[in-house]
């Protein structure tokens, strides 16, 4: 049983080795021995204790440890030191209770590992054929004439001869609000996927596609009257920017409850999430800035870094020893290019995460993280896109999910297209940050200010979540999809395809593994009203094509049900049930799970 | 035939075994460097004391939350009978109908809000196709892209078909999304004096010497229609010849003139009386005279589907809300229309521009017909102090505009064409203000 998750487990007390200066082989020695610290569990889940409380662990073998080993008297001060720093300031506050990090990356077998990479080059090979059997129809430009072409050859290759086969799967129309169900138009292709038509019917499909984690994607209610209430006030737009005379009542509000919301001291909001971090980061850092960057953040956080001008090193994915080890070797040689024999330390350095990862479902590691940026003195820059909303007791995403200090985290960024069902994105953070951001940040001195019903919505919505409406239904549409995601992620791992991912998070991937695969799979989906979405290569590394599921507050139990059966079945046709896994035997009941708030 | 198979085999024998020694050496190597690559732990310990990182903000400045108050200025009340708005981008007046508003407030009973998704992920709508073709149609172009936001067309477009080893010409008054497109692309800029064609000619030139590292590269031109920043229109003709000669591709941002410069509001292409397909690409904004949110880009089908696969704001974004499309949709409708508004914008813009030029205080940039006025005062000693005390005065006095680094601007809404009083309420409050500031 391969799971990354075993090393996983490691790392967390290779961080304690770091944070408290002991030993490391003695913690996992101790791990091992007394009382089976880390546990295995049946579905491949491992039990994980975060760092804070390794640390408490750590400490009562910390005496024992400087006095038999430590012979070095200034080294040994030096640790002491250090160790007395963390302890007072960072950890203990944060170490309320224990939280079981259960996260699960099984790899398939070698068989399917073949068969995923001689499947591609069919593909591949089939499609040259293709292209030198059947050239484009649409390669030929007007006017044009001894121009070099405008792609590159590889690129417009792939687009037209291999992701043409499988078009269809992806840009689906639909003619509904996407809630729980969603009705798409359907369409066909008669000349292979180079162009659609509408057929003129509709299919009301399960919505497992769109981001709508609470269920907020409503055409009617509270948040959507308000919405057409703000647009007859203020109009689709306010026409300005921010600073000059865009400014309604509406984004102050907005601002004022967003950083209540979230629990810091102001916040400021753009009017597209992917332009909050591409305009807004390249304001924080310039060319002497080191940036430290996990390698599955968003396209927008990648085009924000390299817009800034910042030197990049990229840590693998939520693998807090290696970031460990990046921000000890930056700190060790500093900015590279120096005369020889001198040292210039970098400038900043700046930790870039996300809070739930949105092709992989995995929630980031933000205990050990902030405890890294602390003892390296980095800053941290938290892009909450996903999770804002979809996890924490209320739903003030992994801050809140991991009971961490809001201030612990630097830049606080978020969008709120996803839990909110409206548009545009947040920085929340210190005043400081914020007016400064306000002044600075290319966002709100050129780009247009939020639509003033985009911002109603996501008012309407705080409120709802804050409990200011006077009801819970914030609160139960939290419940249901912490309990909807565990329901519906724990019937997976028995029908026992491969899912990826924290158990806590609202993003399901299905491992398909083949190209041809994923394309069945949604394909057929679709043909029995289940509408998911598709991940394949180059957006994946070609061995890890999946199937991405989205769950909502709005999904109901035999929703969820018709959805296991109809996934089951057809992982059986099409060969998807890869897990090697032992199965829980028993029937998960959804009312008696668990919620451990 | 036998030896044949010999000689194979020892061949392959022999490759085995050098491949297998080259990897053996690799790994020494490389723990090698391992070896003398580990950090010594005592300077390690010493060089984290002393990291004493820069503050997280780049430029601390002390007096950031005193001026708090100043950073952002209230949009004007609606309401208000005497408020003369001349900040906001409101051209042909789409921000206050109350059709779009109605059409608007249909579309959120039927789709909500958001869409809750990107593009490719069932963020599409039909009405997002419906714009789509309908924007396409209006260009007269093949197909046109929408985004999400003003500026992530001219910003993402740009890097989804300009390369690391691809030359960019591009005016030096280019706004600001655009050279953050040009910026991310990485490719090698080349900037030529703000609508100077013999510049830009001689630019040219020497970049196609056979000697020139960048002779076999490809080359973009990228301009725009009516320039942010000074509010000229682009001596088109001029360039399309260059275009024609130096095989370049053109890129004309839009965001301005779309739906204000020609006949039927098609652009600076109509406004020259050129054939749309004469360019590459156009990039347009849904936020200048369109009055909702978003931008788009037309041109060809293949040159657009290129966008759709590479463009990371289009893939990797939500898609536009639904009523702020159907806005656009309204919007297009309602130009296509009445032409004559148009026509009647164009004729306030003229008036305001002679008022400008003939004013003794105030030099004006822009061009006479374009409805986003840029004007400087003349005085150079402190002018952009004396611009903000105008703006000042102005303001005091009811009429809203903007000062920034450009100079003064003015977005005039077609609605002051019939309100003459207004009009001439705005000259007087203007000349009164630069009197104030000469004696």
């Amino acid at each position: 049983m391969a799971t990354r998750m075993n090393q996983g487990a490691g790392d967390a007390s290779v961080t304690t080795e770091l944070l408290t200066g002991i030993n490391f082989e003695n913690v996992k020695n101790e791990r091992h021995s007394k009382n089976g610290y880390s546990k295995m569990y049946p579905n491949g889940y491992t039990k994980y204790v975060d760092g804070t409380n390794c640390y408490k662990r750590g400490k009562s073998y910390l005496n024992g440890h400087t006095l038999t080993s430590s012979s070095d008297e200034e080294h040994h001060n030096l640790k002491d030191k250090y160790v007395n720093r963390t302890s007072d300031n960072t950890l203990r506050k944060d170490a309320k209770k224990e939280r079981v990090f259960k996260e699960s990356f099984e790899q398939p077998s070698i068989l399917t590992a073949l068969l995923t990479h001689l499947g591609f080059y069919i593909l591949m090979f089939l499609g040259y054929l293709s292209q030198a059997f059947f050239p484009p129809k649409i390669a030929q430009e007007k006017n044009r004439d001894g121009y070099p072409p405008l792609y590159d050859r590889f690129a417009s290759f792939y687009s037209r001869y291999v992701y043409r086969r499988v078009r269809d799967c992806w840009n689906y129309p639909i003619c509904s609000v996407p809630g729980a169900e969603v009705i798409l138009k359907e369409r066909v292709t008669k000349d292979n996927g180079w162009t659609f038509e509408f057929t003129g019917n509709k299919r009301k499909c399960l919505n497992l596609g769109s981001y709508n984690y609470l269920g907020f994607a409503e055409p009617s209610g509270p948040c959507a009257e308000f919405a057409i209430e703000a647009l007859h006030k203020y109009g689709v737009s306010t026409g300005a920017t921010r600073q000059q005379y865009g400014t309604c009542e509406l984004h102050v509000e907005l601002e004022k409850l967003t950083a209540e919301f979230l629990g810091v001291e102001d916040a400021i909001t753009f009017g597209m999430g992917f332009a909050t971090n591409a305009l807004n980061i390249p304001t924080l850092l310039s060319p002497g800035c080191l940036v430290i960057s996990d390698e599955k953040n968003h396209a927008s956080l990648i085009l924000g870094i390299r817009l800034s001008g910042a030197t990049v090193k990229v840590f693998h994915h939520n693998d807090v020893k290696h970031l460990e080890k990046l921000l000890r070797d930056q700190i060790y040689y500093g900015q590279p290019n120096q005369p020889k024999g001198e040292y210039k330390p970098w400038k900043k350095i700046l930790i870039v995460v996300e809070g739930v990862y949105s092709m992989e479902g995995t929630i980031v590691r933000l205990p050990e993280i902030i405890a890294l940026k602390k003892k390296y003195k980095a800053y941290l820059y938290l892009d909450e896109a996903h999770s804002i909303g979809a996890i924490g007791k209320n739903g003030r995403g992994v801050i809140d999910y991991f009971n961490c200090d809001p201030k612990d985290v630097d830049i606080l960024m978020g969008t709120f297209t996803k839990s909110f069902g409206s548009a545009g994105g947040y920085i929340a953070g210190s005043k400081q940050l914020i007016t400064y951001l306000r002044q600075q940040s290319y966002a709100s001195k050129y780009a247009c200010a939020m639509s003033p019903p985009v911002a109603a919505q996501i008012i309407a919505v705080l409120k709802i979540l804050m409990g200011k409406d006077g009801t819970d239904t914030g609160r139960k549409r939290i419940e249901t999809l912490a309990r909807n995601t565990r329901y519906f992620r724990r019937r997976l791992a028995q029908i026992g395809v491969i899912t990826y991912g924290n158990e806590d998070s609202p993003v399901v991937p299905i491992l398909a593994y083949l190209y041809s695969k994923i394309a069945a799979m949604v394909r057929t989906l679709i043909e029995l009203n289940i509408a998911t979405v598709g991940v394949g290569y180059p957006a994946t590394p070609l061995m890890e094509g999946r199937i991405r599921i989205c769950l909502s507050a709005a999904h109901t139990k035999e929703q969820l049900d018709y959805a296991l059966e109809t996934i089951s079945k057809v992982a059986d046709e099409i060969g998807l049930k890869f897990s090697r896994l032992p199965k829980d035997p028993n029937p998960i009941e959804y009312d008696k799970i668990e919620l451990d708030y | 035939m036998f030896d044949e198979v010999e000689e194979i085999t020892v061949v392959t024998i022999v490759f085995f075994i050098v491949l297998f020694l080259l990897t053996i050496l690799f790994r020494l190597f490389s723990n090698f460097e391992n070896e003398n690559s580990k950090l010594n732990d005592i300077i390690f310990r010493q060089r984290l004391r002393d990291f004493c990182p820069a503050a997280l903000l780049n430029e601390p400045k002390n007096d950031l939350l005193e001026n708090n108050s100043k950073i952002e200025t209230f949009a004007v009340n609606e309401g208000d009978e005497y408020g003369i708005d001349l900040a906001k981008v409101n051209y042909l007046n789409m921000l206050n109908s109350l059709k779009i508003k109605e059409i608007a407030a249909e579309c959120i009973y039927k789709y909500g809000v958001g869409t809750c998704g990107p593009r490719g992920f069932f963020g599409t709508t039909e009405i997002h196709l419906e714009l789509e073709s309908s924007l396409a149609k209006f260009l007269g172009m093949e197909e046109a892209i929408i985004y999400a936001y003003g500026f992530a067309a001219p910003s993402n477009a740009v890097p989804a078909y300009c390369k690391k080893t691809d030359v960019i010409f591009c005016d030096e008054k280019i706004n600001f999304a655009l050279e953050q497109g040009v910026l991310a692309s990485k490719s090698i800029m080349i900037y030529f004096k703000h609508n100077s064609i013999n510049d830009l000619r001689q630019k040219l030139i020497e970049a196609s010497e056979m000697n020139s590292p960048l002779c076999h590269l490809r080359k973009f031109l990228i301009i725009e229609g009516i320039y942010c920043k000074t509010g000229t229109i682009c001596p088109l003709p001029d360039l399309l010849g260059l275009v024609k000669t130096y095989k370049l591709r053109i890129f004309i941002d839009e965001s301005i003139s779309f739906g204000i410069l020609g006949e039927k509001g098609r652009g600076v292409t109509e406004h020259f009386g050129i054939d749309v397909n004469e360019i590459d690409l156009i990039i347009g904004s849904l936020e200048g005279a369109v009055g909702s949110i978003g931008s788009f880009c037309a041109s060809t089908k293949s040159i657009i589907e290129q966008q759709r696969l590479s463009s990371t704001g289009y893939v990797f974004s939500a898609s536009l809300p639904t009523f702020q499309v159907r806005a656009a949709i309204t919007a297009l409708k309602m130009i296509d229309s009445s032409p004559e508004d148009l026509f009647r914008l164009q004729l306030l813009s003229r008036k305001v521009h002679k008022f400008l030029q003939t004013s003794l205080c105030y030099s004006v940039q822009s061009d006479p017909i374009s409805p986003y006025k840029v004007f400087n005062f003349k005085i150079k000693e402190n002018r952009w102090q004396c611009e903000r005390e105008i703006c000042d005065y102005c303001r005091s006095n009811g009429i809203y505009l903007i000062a920034n680094e450009y100079g003064i601007i003015m977005n005039l809404n077609v609605s002051l064409y019939y309100q003459k009083s207004k009009l001439l309420n705005i000259f007087a409050v203007l000349d009164c203000a630069a009197n104030n500031l000469v004696h």
